[in-house]
């Protein structure tokens, strides 16, 4: 989660840092702060670039220890490599230390700062970026990009991929880009925890089918978890209760199969269909799409 | 394959919902599970097996040498501590959304005491007629020379039984997890199957996000003499987005496309989605 340059400010706030204009600085900084997925560390980078001619710049960087952190020792080695004046050593290590503090207290990705230096040596924060895990954002910061098990990425297209795995809807997605020639694309990505399925689908259907621009509706669920069975029977419960106005195509396989067949193949229902492969479903998907074409 | 000769595993959240639910099917596979551990549980029985207060009495009792973490996400970082604190070399961590600065702290530490740790947010590992560990569907697995490792465990699942169904048997389904921060990397489990005798052939499943393949990609061109196929599910995608998994963002550098370019010129065969991979397998014989 990428926060906003306001929820930036106001989340350093809490950890006692303004982040305000700068006029007048010396010198400026960029203090970033970053966890490498490769290497599965973290990084600081300093970047300075020096008044009146910013476009001259030095960068250093260190790596730190995840369990000991930043430590005084290194932001006094990225100082020297910098050339900070002495006098400015100490309010620039802790002020270091405080931001790293911050950093994993938020459970922040990447944290970058811009800090100008002032005459006195005083740094003040001018700009702000910070990406959190959104693990944490989710339950701490309260951004809403996941609701009850659901994980939804609107896109441009005529059809609705879910499924209870993200891998699963990427592939669905890849498949329909293939089987259709790239015509017809997703209209959304939504994925359901697996373990709020059942409850997961009826949210599901029930948004999607007053969506207009979404044409066809494909659910693609691998039970591990809950059986297929209990899948199609909450599907064919939901679809009595609310016509389905809309083709909905199944896509089932794991466990008990065979029963949630039995159960679809004895709905009359013209707008549910039930197949076991990913390419069938989006091979019915191309057919129905191209009679509205 | 990633477990010791002679596994006897503990499941920590035995007594949690899911534990119970994938437990049961675990020992109805064979997996030799020898205890659980739940925290306040300890003196009772789960399926016959005994339940522990803490790792350390459960490996003292049973000589348990694997752990299999299935506990919700805010203990899970604090499970993986004390199992490694325990002794045991090799772990599977079932559980999804262990924040990442917590995950830095547990992969360095698991390093340091050269642990084996598979996921977290990973299905597991089947290796068939012989182990079942995590989720992973057990009718998805047949005997067989491919070897399968990918980050999505469903995906991983459908795979193995579309394999299995067109008698493709495998030696391994891998899932290393779809965090940003695992523990086991694709390139690792390359690397077991390339030394492993019964292996004769690779399937690797990626996705958008990460450097990942780009690391196995560089394993593969360099040192992998085994033929492998590969598929990057999340073409097309809009940019700066994530979808799903934690790890799972369409950015610059980490696209399909971008993937699939570097894996195609390390010399690996590609499906454009999952159907495919049964015939460019067969193919190959």
């Amino acid at each position: 989660v990428l926060l906003t340059t306001l929820q930036a400010k106001s989340l350093l706030e809490r950890y006692g840092f303004t982040v305000e204009p700068c006029s007048d600085p010396i010198a400026h900084f960029l203090f970033q702060l970053e966890i490498d997925r490769v290497t599965q560390q973290t990084q600081l980078n300093v970047t300075l670039w020096l008044e009146p001619n910013p476009h001259d710049s030095w960068s250093t960087s260190e790596i730190i220890h995840p369990l000991l952190g930043l430590q005084r020792y290194q932001l006094n080695g990225v100082a020297s490599e910098l050339g900070f004046p002495n006098a400015s050593w100490e309010s620039f290590t802790v002020f270091g230390q405080r931001v790293y503090q911050s950093f994993s207290q938020v459970h922040a990705q990447t944290m970058r700062l811009s800090v100008g230096v002032l005459s006195d040596t005083t740094l003040v924060i001018y700009d702000a970026s910070i990406q959190v895990d959104e693990d944490v954002a989710r339950s701490e910061i309260e951004l809403t990009t996941v609701d009850n098990g659901i994980y939804y990425v609107p896109l441009d297209g005529q059809v609705a991929c879910v499924g209870n795995g993200a891998g699963l809807v990427l592939n669905m997605m890849d498949t329909l880009r293939a089987m259709s020639d790239r015509v017809f694309r997703p209209f959304c990505f939504l994925e359901i925890d697996d373990h709020r399925l059942l409850d997961g689908i009826e949210f599901a259907l029930e948004q999607l089918l007053n969506e207009d621009d979404c044409k066809v509706i494909v659910m693609n669920f691998f039970c591990t978890l809950y059986g297929c069975d209990e899948v199609a029977e909450r599907v064919l419960h939901f679809a009595h209760v609310h016509p389905l106005n809309k083709l909905v195509c199944l896509r089932l396989e794991g466990i008990y199969f065979d029963e949630a067949f039995a159960i679809l193949s004895n709905s009359k229902d013209k707008n549910l269909k039930i197949t076991r492969a990913v390419r069938d479903v989006m091979l019915l998907v191309v057919n129905e799409l191209e009679k509205g074409v | 394959m990633i477990l010791p000769n002679q596994s006897r595993i503990v499941i920590q959240g035995i007594t949690g919902r899911y534990g119970e639910h994938y437990t049961k099917r675990m020992i109805d596979y064979g997996t030799p599970v020898v205890a659980g551990v739940t925290p306040t549980r300890g003196g009772e029985w789960f399926e016959n097996r005994p339940i522990f207060d803490t790792v350390r009495q459960a490996v003292e009792s049973t000589d348990a040498n694997v752990s299999l973490v299935a506990v919700p996400a805010p203990f899970a970082s604090d499970a993986l501590l004390e199992t490694i604190d325990a002794g045991i070399k090799t772990i599977v961590c079932l559980t999804e959304h262990i924040p990442v600065h917590d995950m830095l702290k547990v992969v360095h530490v698991a390093k340091q005491h050269e642990v084996t740790l598979l996921g977290p947010n990973t299905s597991g590992l089947l290796i068939p007629n012989k182990i079942l560990l995590g989720m992973i569907l057990a009718e998805a697995g047949s005997v067989g020379n491919i070897g399968v490792v990918a980050k999505s465990g469903t995906l991983l699942c459908d795979v193995g039984l579309m394999l299995t169904r067109v008698r493709l048997g495998q030696t391994a389904l891998i899932s290393i997890g779809s965090d940003p921060i695992c523990g086991v990397s694709l390139r690792d489990v390359l690397e077991l199957f390339e030394s492993d005798p019964a292996t004769e052939r690779v399937v690797l499943l990626g996705e958008i996000g990460g450097q990942e393949e780009m690391v196995a990609a560089d394993f593969i061109r360099e040192e992998m003499t085994k033929p492998v196929i590969g598929m990057i599910a999340g073409h097309g995608l809009p940019q700066n987005k994530r979808f799903g998994h934690a790890s799972a963002i369409s950015q610059t550098g980490t696209t399909a496309e971008e993937k699939i370019d570097y894996l195609l010129n390390a010399g690996v065969r590609i499906a454009q989605y999952m159907e495919q991979i049964p015939q460019l397998l067969i193919n190959q014989d």
